[in-house]
């Protein structure tokens, strides 16, 4: 677990979207529900572990079932983001709109999808090891891990989480 | 707000639901969303602030949308509860079975309704001033405040 910092998640002013160059990630036979979103990398700070990734997802499509495991703010852009948490006895299903923005914590684990209109997010990360994200099995098991390095040397979707 | 309590909501051992004294409510036209649901007094300290209570809906029925008050327990013993929770930009919508436990803080406020087979629903509260619930409009405006003496004296239901 990364030690929790304030982050917050900001796109720069006059950011122009339509000039991003999207990294495109799609599902597979190995899973079991839509998968179709993207990532950009904003910026990157290899010295603090900081990281601000754009995602974008196709409307009503996934990404893939994960955990956050570093600190992360996160900003609703356009559209509108999904987020389900199942527990024993409990599901939690999170429905944010643009212009929302807040934290979420190392360790939360979740499905998340678009609603129908797709949904683009900015996501603020910290991690004092590099590591961002655990990708997951329907079971829990890790199937892959997403790094700093992965994101920004471009090595998703090649060797991980697709 | 009061201060929270290590509290649990456990029935006593042998309980039987059948000797429950249920409270009816139900909404009228100034609600435009379907109320059913009814209140048992289990065991109350008024003066100590405790109250244990039970709550049952009607299938996909709504109790009134209302905030919570005090520290409250709960352990869902039927059916299934939904919650929702709506602030500036998102909107929280839980949904849980039989046998969960949790908390709720003071001050959360939600709409609750049953699943398709109803919800029976444990609280286990404690309000140091007594004030268990606000009852509100969908302005969030306070209707009404419920206390361990109105359920306790069955006032709920007249003054509401």
């Amino acid at each position: 677990m990364t030690e929790s910092q304030p982050l917050s998640a900001e796109l720069p002013a006059n950011f122009d979207l339509n000039i991003v160059q999207w990294v495109q990630l799609a599902g597979s036979p190995a899973f079991d529900y839509p998968i179709e979103y993207a990532f950009a990398v904003l910026s990157a700070d290899r010295a603090t572990g900081r990281l601000d990734l754009l995602t974008r997802w196709a409307p009503n499509a996934y990404c893939h079932f994960h955990r956050h495991i570093c600190n992360t703010s996160a900003l609703v852009i356009d559209g509108e983001q999904h987020v389900i948490e199942t527990r024993e006895f409990e599901t939690v299903h999170k429905i944010r709109q643009p212009g929302f923005s807040g934290p979420t914590p190392d360790g939360e684990t979740h499905m998340e999808r678009a609603g129908p209109t797709g949904c683009t997010m900015l996501f603020a990360m910290q991690a004092d090891d590099g590591r961002m994200f655990d990708v997951l099995s329907k079971d829990g098991e890790v199937l892959a891990t997403a790094t700093f390095d992965d994101f920004v040397e471009n090595r998703i979707g090649r060797s991980k989480a697709a | 707000m009061n201060q929270p309590q290590r509290l649990r909501a456990e029935l006593p051992e042998g309980f039987d639901m059948h000797k429950v004294e249920w409270r009816q409510f139900t909404g009228d036209d100034a609600f435009d969303y379907p109320i059913d649901y009814a209140l048992g007094v289990i065991s109350a300290d008024a003066a100590a602030g405790r109250i244990d209570f039970l709550a049952r809906w009607a299938p996909h029925a709504y109790c009134h949308y209302h905030r919570h008050l005090g520290h409250t327990a709960t352990l869902l013993v039927d059916g299934e509860q939904h919650l929702v929770e709506t602030h500036g930009h998102e909107s929280v919508h839980k949904i849980r079975q039989a046998g969960f436990r949790g908390t709720t803080p003071d001050g959360e406020t939600h709409m609750e309704f049953a699943g398709p087979h109803g919800l029976t629903i444990l609280f286990s509260v404690y309000a140091e001033d007594g004030r268990l619930f606000e009852l509100l409009d969908r302005r969030d405006q306070v209707i009404a405040v419920a206390t361990i003496d109105d359920l306790v004296q069955n006032r709920l239901g007249k003054a509401a």
